[in-house]
């Protein structure tokens, strides 16, 4: 597998902090994401993963600090904006529409249309079939399929295969395994793994550091708003990880 | 699964017949079809000319409301307003055509134009300030029954039904009544919107998850206000068409046609939560009330078993299109 974390970061986020009133929820945090990495953000509750995740989606703003995409500072402010950047935020809930098919969750939004708008449907279900096809590993192939009859492991991967679809490069998945059973999670991060390997770098926020854990290449801890800890896989075990945050969590308790 | 192009899954004859009855435009239409058996052969009247050209005749009004009724209701809305929309609109029509002197076809555009204004409020109130269209909709229906009331002092609007434009929507072509084919053609358009162009797409993704739809860039209060203004639009054409049929605008028109029309939304399969149904099953829930209201009244059974009769169907649809669930919604 080629390991492209040593090349040039793709995002870039410098010195992000962002308080909530008195709460100081992000502080001075930096992270670079490199092309094809995923990056196992962690931390007890409170530790500002959402807040982070809701910047680079583009909800929140954040009070100060930067976010550079290919070398260039960039201003997130909705997400449409951080859509343009190739971030995607892969939702459980908010993704898709489960009364209508597949191809049509595909194509919402960025329907292939002539000039007058009418869609191009056998074009949508054709690539829509490819898709399915090229992640064979969640055993979909009906275009025409409803979105409410998949599994949650199935819909996340769909999500994902749209992300792609239209050229997303960085996915922020918060929580993914949440509802799934263990055999739908194995197959939702074997995806993302497999991803890896086309460029796409992901975000991998969980409370599972058996999840985490397996298909990361680095590790950022953060506690109460500030990065703790920044770690490659080869350089922390499961258990050292499990510490530092739970030490964090009992430094600051 | 066959690769090669095809734009259809292939499947086996058996599945695509299981596949068929689970598909609930084939299934109402099924239902829709032994109906018609059972009250042909339970009264002779039923197929005569005469009664068909009745019903075909004033089924139009209530099915073009209906129609824009699914479209809305697929959205994630409702509206309530239909009934006093289908009474004030055309009586603006009568109103300026009779009274004042206004061109007739330019009287009919006003006319229908209210009804798309009707419908414009409608979705603005109910988008923009955030009040659920069932409310909004409840208060603009009893406010323009009010406004046609206090306009018409109870009294009606006589209109020409020997007019040109009138003639357009109510000939008899041969035993056939025109208006019939503006249902039709109605039906096909927004059958063709719904299922082809991408603001059928946008309208069943914007009731079938909001979030979903805003976070991929879709106008979901655009979409809900254009298809209240299709609504309102539908039911002043629906309102003109009874005109030109009697000769005069009522102000208690309409009074309760916004639950027929709900009513045969519903039987036709569409579920009130929004993101799903069709048109097919619209056009074959207003012929099911249609039909019934008829074989009462070929029977001279009391008026009111009418009302039972909607009750009982509409449960009874529902329960069966909840049985029948699965298969695709439309593709």
């Amino acid at each position: 597998m080629a390991d492209r974390s040593g090349t040039a970061p793709v995002y870039r986020l410098k010195g992000i902090s962002k308080s909530f009133g008195h709460v100081q929820a992000l502080k001075d945090v930096d992270i670079d994401v490199s092309a094809g990495e995923i990056i196992g953000l962690v931390g007890d509750n409170g530790a500002g993963k959402s807040t982070l995740i809701k910047i680079l989606s583009g909800i929140y703003q954040p009070d100060s600090g930067s976010i550079e995409c290919e070398g260039q500072q960039r201003h997130i402010t909705s997400y449409r904006d951080s859509q343009a950047l190739g971030i995607a935020t892969i939702y459980q809930d908010r993704a898709l529409v489960d009364s209508v098919s597949i191809y049509r969750n595909i194509f919402m939004g960025n329907e292939i249309v002539s000039p007058l708008g009418f869609m191009a449907k056998r074009r949508m279900r054709e690539i829509t079939r490819r898709l399915l096809r090229e992640s064979i590993s969640i055993g979909l192939s009906n275009p025409d399929q409803a979105v409410g009859e998949l599994s949650g492991g199935q819909k996340q991967a769909v999500a994902i295969v749209r992300a792609i679809h239209f050229k997303a490069r960085l996915l922020l998945l918060d929580e993914p395994t949440n509802a799934l059973s263990v055999k739908e999670s194995q197959q939702v991060m074997a995806f993302v793994k497999g991803l890896r390997d086309e460029g796409i770098s992901s975000i991998f926020v969980t409370h599972n550091l058996f999840h985490v854990y397996s298909i990361a290449d680095r590790f950022v801890i953060l506690n109460r708003g500030i990065r703790v800890g920044d770690f490659r896989k080869s350089e922390i075990s499961i258990e050292r990880l499990e510490e530092i945050i739970v030490a964090g969590a009992e430094q600051s308790a | 699964m066959n690769e090669n192009g095809s734009t259809r899954p292939t499947t086996l004859p058996a599945r695509s017949v299981a596949t068929l009855v689970r598909n609930k435009d084939v299934s109402i239409a099924l239902l829709t079809a032994v109906l018609i058996v059972i009250f042909s052969v339970s009264n002779g009247q039923f197929l005569s000319s005469e009664n068909l050209f009745v019903m075909l005749k004033t089924m139009p009004e209530l099915g073009l409301i209906a129609i824009g009724m699914t479209l809305l209701i697929i959205a994630g809305e409702f509206d309530l307003s239909v009934g006093s929309t289908f009474a004030l609109s055309p009586f603006i029509m009568a109103y300026l055509t009779a009274r004042a002197g206004v061109n007739p076809v330019l009287a009919f555009f006003v006319g229908v134009a209210s009804g798309v204004a009707i419908g414009w409020l409608n979705g603005i109130i109910t988008t923009k300030i955030g009040i659920p269209s069932f409310i909004t909709t409840l208060g603009t229906m009893m406010a323009f029954r009010g406004v046609i009331l206090l306009a018409s002092a109870g009294f009606p609007e006589a209109y020409d039904r020997g007019e040109a434009i009138a003639k357009i929507f109510i000939a008899d072509l041969n035993g056939f009544p025109v208006q019939f084919f503006w249902f039709v053609a109605a039906a096909i358009v927004i059958w063709v919107i719904l299922e082809n162009h991408r603001f059928g797409n946008w309208t069943y993704v914007t009731g079938g998850n909001r979030g979903a739809s805003v976070s991929m860039g879709i106008p979901v209060d655009r979409v809900k206000i254009i298809n209240f203004m299709i609504v309102g639009g539908l039911s002043a054409l629906a309102g003109a068409i009874q005109v030109f049929r009697m000769g005069s605008a009522y102000s208690n028109a309409g009074q309760g046609l916004e639950l027929s029309a709900i009513a045969a939304v519903v039987i036709g399969g569409t579920m009130l939560s929004g993101g799903a149904g069709t048109i097919v099953g619209t056009v074959m829930g207003t012929i099911i009330l249609f039909t019934v209201e008829n074989i009462l009244i070929l029977s001279r059974a009391p008026a009111f078993w009418f009302r039972f009769f909607v009750g009982v169907i509409v449960i009874v649809a529902v329960t069966a299109h909840i049985l029948f669930k699965g298969g695709k919604r439309n593709g």
